[in-house]
């Protein structure tokens, strides 16, 4: 009959191997490499989608304050607070299905 | 002290300390009847100092600064429609040489005496001159204005606005005209003044807020004696019977920071060494103290400037570990520093004084309660930070932005005891009180809650245990 052991249940070392492939995976994901942002297309921006042009448009609005440090929506609910009158259209975005990718601002892990 | 205006001691009636003094079973003393101690609903008022989870601290401070603004301007454009009607708001991008405008924004004050990081790498004399001198004000400091566009130098024909009289991170609104050259002349200036005062009801009785500040423990000129006396007062243990009349009529007792001070040989011992245990003594003498206090009355304890808890405003409560035996008093509460509360609908709101000392050090001309009436004409509790005082990096708030009027203010840890009435518009009046450090004065102040007026105590000793 095989004895239990108690390393059965207890790990004797900590797993560092999976520990740093996540938080490697989280700070990829942080920092997307712009599309064209860099080379010979470093100027335009041909292939950024309407509602990303909409939510940089919002974050480079100076009347609502400045963009790093919080998240898009954040920033849109203190502008509300303060009777600055954001753009619906960025609420809807933010809080929509795709809201969890939008939610950082432009300058999100490049400053 | 003459000039100030205190509230008399109540005169005694001839009495000596005969109750406390008697022989167990005499007369006299079962003759004494236990004085009850007033008592009045106490409700907080400081929720936005307290940080909870908010720990992040990778902001900038632009936040801030964005939140003050926009806080402050309607206030301080309904002041500008009212005082001058017909003058056009306009932001500091868009200001003309052609007509007379008023502009709002936040006030920086470009000082050259200013201790700045930078100024090791620049090798400017500017810091050495810095080192010299009391505080860091100069004859050619200059004030600038600035908004969310942009910024613009400003030169003041008005008495009201001088370099030496202001502090960076005030909201105000300015007046006048741009000349050719590129400044601002201003002409007016208009600050966002008082905020409205609660009304409250007025108490039938005398009741009475005790603040002290800089007990100082940890200090080696710490005298045990002096701080016994203090406690042997609030809890009735002192004098004859209008003294501890007077006690019983102490309804909350304010710790305004500076409790124990700073734990140097602590800091400096080994963790292994048995010297540890003697250099924790400070911080059980603060516990027993508090244990005997909480025990007889309502104490709420703030951190001070050398205090062990964070540096940066809001300063956060002290861990509830320094107190093992007066944490279980539910009279006991350990709170934030700036602190707010009210007392049966009577508003008191302090700070342990950071606020006040870094404004003396920027302005010239002002006397600490000076600084303290301006903070509520500027409706700002601390306009330096985050400029010359640390605090948190809030994001959409600006919590020391002043929503309402208290009905006393302080500020604690100052270098004497100072006090004056403060009436504003619509009847509001405000009690302000700077509260000296125990260990240098002695000095315990009385604030009647009923006729707001003050009066200090100070309490000596010449008892010396060598």
């Amino acid at each position: 009959m095989q004895q239990a052991r108690i390393t059965d249940n207890f790990r004797q070392q900590k797993n560092f191997d999976s520990i740093s492939r996540t938080s490697r995976d989280k700070k990829q994901q942080k920092a997307p490499e712009l599309p064209g942002a860099h080379g010979e297309a470093a100027v335009t921006n041909y292939d950024i989608s309407a509602e990303e042009r909409l939510l940089r448009a919002f974050d480079l609005a100076t009347q609502y304050g400045p963009c790093t440090g919080m998240t898009r929506l954040e920033r849109w609910q203190r502008a509300e607070q303060f009777g600055l009158n954001p753009p619906m259209q960025v609420k809807e975005l933010l809080t929509g299905p795709q809201g969890e990718q939008l939610n950082q601002c432009l300058w999100d892990g490049r400053v | 002290m003459g000039t100030l205006d205190l509230e008399r001691p109540t005169p005694s009636t001839g009495q000596k300390y005969d109750e406390l003094l008697s022989m167990p079973g005499d007369m006299m003393c079962a003759e004494a009847a236990a004085i009850p101690r007033a008592t009045c609903e106490y409700t907080p008022r400081g929720q936005g100092f307290l940080l909870g989870k908010q720990r992040s601290f990778d902001r900038q401070y632009a936040h801030l600064y964005f939140s003050r603004l926009l806080k402050l301007r309607q206030v301080v454009q309904q002041q500008v429609q009212a005082a001058w009607p017909g003058t056009p708001v306009v932001k500091i991008l868009s200001v003309g040489e052609d007509q007379e405008v008023a502009v709002i924004g936040t006030l920086y004050k470009d000082m050259k005496l200013k201790p700045s990081i930078l100024d090791e790498y620049a090798k400017q004399p500017g810091f050495k001159q810095a080192l010299g001198g009391t505080g860091f004000c100069s004859d050619d400091d200059s004030l600038v204005l600035e908004d969310e566009g942009a910024r613009m130098s400003m030169r003041s024909e008005c008495a009201e606005l001088q370099p030496d009289s202001v502090v960076t991170g005030v909201v105000l609104a300015v007046r006048g005209r741009a000349e050719p050259g590129g400044d601002f002349v201003v002409s007016g200036v208009l600050w966002a003044g008082l905020p409205e005062q609660p009304q409250r009801p007025l108490p039938q009785e005398d009741a009475y807020v005790a603040l002290v500040s800089g007990l100082q423990l940890a200090n080696s000129k710490a005298d045990m004696m002096q701080v016994q006396l203090l406690v042997d007062f609030l809890t009735g243990n002192l004098g004859a019977a209008p003294q501890q009349q007077l006690a019983a009529k102490v309804v909350q007792l304010v710790i305004a920071g500076g409790s124990l001070g700073q734990l140097e040989a602590l800091a400096a011992a080994n963790p292994y060494s048995r010297q540890q245990t003697t250099d924790m003594e400070p911080v059980r003498d603060m516990d027993l103290v508090m244990t005997e206090l909480a025990a007889a009355l309502p104490v709420d304890i703030m951190p001070g400037p050398d205090d062990p808890a964070n540096v940066s405003l809001p300063q956060q409560p002290l861990h509830q570990c320094l107190f093992p035996g007066a944490a279980p008093y539910s009279s006991f509460r350990r709170v934030t520093n700036p602190h707010a509360f009210e007392l049966d609908g009577c508003l008191l709101l302090g700070t342990s004084g950071q606020n006040i000392d870094d404004m003396a050090k920027y302005t010239r001309g002002r006397s600490r309660l000076d600084l303290l009436a301006c903070c509520l004409q500027w409706r700002h509790l601390c306009p330096t930070a985050p400029d010359t005082l640390t605090c948190f990096p809030f994001g959409a708030d600006d919590p020391f932005v002043l929503q309402q009027c208290p009905h006393i203010m302080l500020a604690a840890n100052q270098p004497e005891f100072d006090t004056r009435l403060l009436e504003g518009p619509g009847g509001a009046s405000v009690r302000l009180v700077c509260v000296p450090s125990f260990i240098t004065t002695g000095t315990l102040v009385l604030v009647n809650l009923r006729t707001l007026q003050c009066q200090p105590l100070i309490f000596q000793s010449n008892y010396t245990s060598s």
